[in-house]
């Protein structure tokens, strides 16, 4: 078994363009999702997570030409730039592999009248990832995962996979999503969207998920690059086989994840749960009897949806440097929108920033199509 | 090497469906007008009313599977936990995604319709096999320009190495203009190794699915 460990990371939201800077964010309570009427189908307001345009193509621009790319790609571009730079590893190597996990990469392409000059095969994830690879120079084909809202937990829990095998030493993992009126009337036509303020995961208030954009990029390596830091454990995938889009009444599908994440590692008491929690009523219900059914109810338990809404394919990899945060800082964040129980199964949600001992940490994600995907991280050092 | 550890497949493409290289369904000009995949699904007597909800993708992936597992291990009414999917295509979920974007394009006709909306993820397509055979082990969608053996082969590999599952149901399952192309095989760990390396992973593969490796 070889140990995959986490040696760089960013984040590109509403709150920031570096882990650093969303992670101060957060932990000062700033709530990323903002009133808005843009994407709003025909009429109303909209409570979206969104990204500046401008300063992304700023950032953008000081890799490449902004202009070349589409929004997705420049938050996956710069985000990747900002990681690796940390990192002494080299992007043209054929010992590091990039994989790119979005739900709906350049959906904004699919439009008849379309005024963007992007050619209309860029809609193909896989023509849009050649060009990142391109842009990279990096020789190994893109590995492309599109499995809806576990996408970037399970690009995490594949990277660490392949990196068991000896083909690579160094994998990049980023996801993106940026919002368009595609996800955004999608999602408010099955009724799933909180239109009252930003979601509230958990709450006995919550009414639905806030819709957000990002990306985030974690660099996995076999080589450790400090004395300390954080390890890529374990990871599982499993499907409800249940309905294709409402989450199992029993949690069985994610209670099994995490049991096979739980089990392959031989771990003490995990020191906290970052939860997909998106606040709709449905999902958080499910998460909580699967957490209550793996005897994990008195955990501390937080969902990051309430500041940067749910940002699809970006989702498991941002929540995912923000855990990486929280265990380097040894603090708990607080799970924010969340003031009374609103699930069947009681949970021990975070509602203060804690300072504490952190020794470890569970993923998890669950989503369209029955699916859910759970990653453990734990902390090492090599200091006495 | 008994029957439960030869790998097995099934090939939809260009309007024949194949198992283990033997043709079991040749389209013939349609007197009904029916949709080339409702009529594999008569052909093959199946009873599964689900399968007129599901979108284009599903309905290929769907109908490659029922070919593909009829008879195997797989076959069976219990839940499966240890069987793996792995999938990959092209063309994502967009032949739906196509459809649910002319719900909403025109600000005076705007009517997005929920169950369109379901369909446009490419793992439903897993979803809803995985729904039919009750298969809760690992899943993935993977999105390429082409079948990618060698990604294939390394992931299955790692499952099996790693213990995450006993068989593994993996191929190719895209739809698009109107034309479903399939690949589908179950390897088993049994064998797995013994039946392949890299080289032997890729012929197979290639030497199966010709229709459109050509």
């Amino acid at each position: 078994m070889r140990e995959v460990y986490k040696i760089a990371d960013n984040i590109i939201s509403s709150l920031g363009f570096s882990t650093e800077e969303n992670y101060r964010s957060i932990v000062s309570g700033a709530v990323g999702i903002k009133e808005t009427k843009l994407f709003s189908p025909p009429e109303g307001v909209k409570y979206l997570s969104l990204t500046d345009r401008s300063k992304l193509a700023a950032i953008t621009s000081t890799y490449t030409d902004p202009a070349r790319y589409t929004l997705t790609e420049q938050m996956i571009i710069s985000s990747i730039h900002d990681a690796t730079a940390q990192t002494d590893i080299d992007l043209t190597s054929s010992d590091t592999l990039i994989v790119i996990s979005t739900v709906k990469g350049n959906i904004d392409l699919i439009r008849e009248k379309d005024s963007t000059g992007f050619s209309g095969d860029r809609v193909h994830l896989w023509r849009s990832a050649e060009e990142i690879r391109k842009h990279f120079g990096n020789p190994n084909r893109v590995v492309l995962i599109s499995s809806a809202c576990i996408s970037g937990t399970l690009a995490l829990v594949y990277a660490q996979r392949v990196l068991q095998g000896k083909r690579f030493n160094n994998v990049v993992v980023t996801g993106a999503d940026m919002i368009s009126q595609f996800v955004v009337s999608g999602f408010e036509c099955l009724k799933a969207l909180d239109n009252g303020g930003p979601c509230r995961p958990f709450d006995y208030r919550r009414s639905g998920l806030s819709l957000g954009e990002g990306a985030a990029t974690l660099v996995l390596s076999v080589n450790k690059q400090s004395k300390r830091g954080i390890a890529i454990v374990s990871g599982a995938s499993t499907n409800d086989a249940n309905h294709i889009s409402g989450p199992s009444r029993t949690g069985e599908g994610l209670y099994k994840a995490i049991e096979r994440t739980i089990s392959d590692a031989s771990t003490p008491e995990l020191s906290f749960i970052n939860s997909h929690g998106t606040a709709t009523i449905f999902n958080d219900e499910m998460e909580s009897i699967a957490f209550s059914r793996s005897g994990m109810s008195h955990i501390p338990v937080n969902s990051f949806k309430g500041y940067l809404g749910h940002t699809l394919g970006a989702a498991g990899i941002i929540e995912t440097a923000l855990c990486c945060k929280s265990l380097e800082n040894n603090i708990l964040i607080p799970s924010i929108g969340y003031e009374k129980q609103g699930t069947s199964e009681e949970l021990n949600i975070i509602t203060v920033a804690q300072h504490k001992e952190l020794s470890s940490c569970l993923k998890t994600s669950s989503g369209f199509g029955g699916t859910n995907a759970t990653l453990l991280l734990k902390k090492y050092s090599d200091e006495r | 090497m008994n029957d439960k550890m030869t790998p097995s497949y099934c090939c939809i493409t260009g309007g024949t469906v194949t198992v283990n290289g033997k043709r079991v369904f040749t389209a013939e000009n349609s007197d009904t007008g029916e949709p080339l995949l409702t009529r594999i699904y008569r052909s093959a007597s199946l009873s599964y009313p689900k399968f007129f909800k599901m979108d284009n993708l599903s309905k290929t992936g769907y109908l490659a599977a029922e070919y593909l597992l009829r008879g195997t291990p797989v076959d069976t009414p219990e839940i499966k936990p240890d069987v793996a999917v792995v999938l990959m295509n092209s063309h994502a979920s967009l032949d739906t995604d196509t459809s649910f974007q002319e719900t909403i394009s025109n600000p005076l006709e705007y009517f997005p319709s929920p169950s369109i909306f379901v369909y446009t993820l490419p793992n439903i397509m897993l979803g809803e096999i995985c729904i039919r055979f009750k298969i809760t082990g690992e899943g993935i969608v993977f999105i390429s320009g082409e079948i990618d053996n060698d990604l294939i082969y390394h992931y299955i590999a790692a499952l099996f190495n790693e213990g995450k599952c006993d068989s593994c149901i993996f191929g190719w399952v895209d739809f698009y203009a109107d034309t479903p192309e399939a690949f589908l095989a179950i390897v088993y760990k049994e064998s797995f190794n013994a039946a392949f390396d890299n080289g032997a992973f890729s012929r197979f593969v290639n030497d199966s699915f010709k229709p459109i490796i050509s």
